[in-house]
């Protein structure tokens, strides 16, 4: 479930990956998440998707990647460059205070909910039937067909009066950088999708010292959710070292820190419905959290 | 041994409060190809761990403090907070040596601070060097005297604290 929904997340929302891709993680990494100095102060960024953390490997576009400002307000669109392994970006950080960049991809797709072991049917030759054809997924028609709304997605499903699975997915990449004193309004939720409240202040993330995070599923607590949080330099370590948490039932985890440097949270979930046009919703968060040592 | 007085011990000098705590720290030579003078702060935290006094911040002038962050943990507790530089307290970088600060149980404007545990934090950083932290906790006002010494490890040499009731 949880390659099969990465795959398509990347797919949908990032164009250059790959069906065939495996699954990976997607982030935005701040080269100077704590800024002094009372002047106004450029920030970079690299934005790439890659298992090995922080080494970049798939390039992820920055379309839609905005800034919240400390003031609450939404920034400028946030330029940059898209490169062969990831893209890059700079952000003047023109008020004092804490802001977040983050990139929500959101869009509807048909899917067929395969039995949990099956196959894919194999045409002749060995290769999944009908792949490579526009609306024709392995799994027969409509499979593989997209939209950003449900409208525009039923408008050019095939009325062939088979049931379709229809997807809607909602994930978000983010990251935190602040300059001078932490400032909260850039860190309110939108109450889509799942979010993270950090009830311990990004720029406040230190060893030795717990931090505390609170999930939220469309505004509401997130009780049980699965929370993944990986410390990077994975190449240069034979342990990963991925803390796995769960959200307790006020959907808070509560966090150690073993080393110092940037951490990916990683979270997921799906909740399938049972009334309407859409069968279920599947939900991505990736937050980059920088950890400073004590 | 010479000794730099920095600018707090002259002002506390006038303060009428008898108690009092001395601070000496020594900013070790490096043999190193390409040296920059240390970042250096110091400072007292009560037990909640507010900073309620920095003694001394120093850190090379007019460049936007862009560097400041470096000192990160007086950064978070006290610079990212303030408007400005600290008037008798942020200073240039000094030279290798040792040097001596003094407190009284004041605040960072003048008031006497509640008995209590307290902590003072020395933190140096080198710009192409290493970053030190030493901290050591004491009851103030003092009940006898008494010296404490910490021996660091990179960035810093003998750190001794000295109390007089």
């Amino acid at each position: 479930m949880k390659k099969t929904f990465l795959v398509s997340t990347l797919a949908l929302t990032m164009g250059l990956v790959t069906m065939q891709a495996q699954a990976h993680s997607r982030w935005i990494l701040p080269l100077q998440p704590i800024v002094s100095g009372h002047e106004s102060e450029w920030v970079s960024f690299d934005v790439s998707a890659s298992n090995t953390l922080f080494q970049a490997d798939k390039p992820a576009r920055l379309d839609g990647m905005v800034a919240v400002m400390p003031d609450g307000s939404q920034g400028v669109a946030v330029e940059g460059y898209t490169d062969k392994r990831r893209s890059v970006f700079s952000y003047e950080l023109t008020q004092p205070g804490t802001y977040k960049f983050e990139q929500t991809n959101e869009g509807y797709m048909v899917m067929r909910e395969r039995p949990q072991g099956a196959e894919q049917p194999k045409a002749e030759g060995g290769k999944p039937q009908g792949e490579g054809k526009p609306g024709m997924g392995p799994q027969g028609p409509g499979r593989g067909m997209r939209a950003d709304t449900l409208e525009a997605l039923l408008a050019q499903l095939p009325d062939d009066g088979k049931a379709k699975h229809i997807v809607h997915s909602l994930s978000r990449v983010e990251t935190f950088v602040t300059r001078g004193k932490p400032t909260d309004a850039a860190l309110k939720p939108t109450n889509k999708g799942i979010e993270m409240v950090p009830l311990t202040h990004p720029a406040d993330l230190f060893t030795g010292e717990p931090a505390t995070f609170q999930f939220l599923l469309n505004g509401k607590p997130a009780a049980d959710l699965a929370v993944e949080l990986t410390p990077g330099g994975t190449a240069y370590r034979n342990e990963r070292l991925t803390q796995s948490l769960k959200t307790d039932g006020e959907g808070k985890i509560k966090v150690e820190w073993p080393m110092a440097g940037p951490y990916l949270v990683e979270v997921e979930d799906e909740v399938k419905l049972s009334e309407g046009k859409v069968n279920s919703e599947r939900y991505g968060y990736f937050a980059t959290l920088v950890v400073q040592p004590q | 041994m010479k000794y730099f007085v920095a600018a707090p011990l002259l002002l506390a000098a006038v303060s009428s409060q008898a108690a009092d705590l001395r601070v000496e720290f020594v900013v070790p030579a490096m043999k190193v190809a390409e040296y920059h003078r240390p970042y250096v702060a110091v400072w007292i935290e009560n037990d909640q761990r507010q900073a309620v006094n920095t003694l001394a911040v120093w850190h090379e002038q007019g460049k936007k403090d862009k560097w400041l962050k470096d000192l990160s943990q007086w950064w978070r507790r006290v610079g990212r907070d303030l408007d400005g530089p600290i008037d008798g307290v942020s200073g240039a970088t000094r030279l290798p040596g040792t040097y001596q600060l003094q407190w009284q149980g004041i605040d960072q404007q003048g008031q006497a601070l509640p008995a209590g545990q307290y902590t003072l934090s020395v933190e140096v950083v080198r710009e192409v060097g290493d970053r030190e932290l030493q901290r050591v906790s004491f009851d103030w006002p003092p009940a006898e005297a008494h010296t404490e010494q910490l021996q660091g490890k990179t960035e810093l040499g003998q750190v001794t604290l000295q109390l007089t009731p």
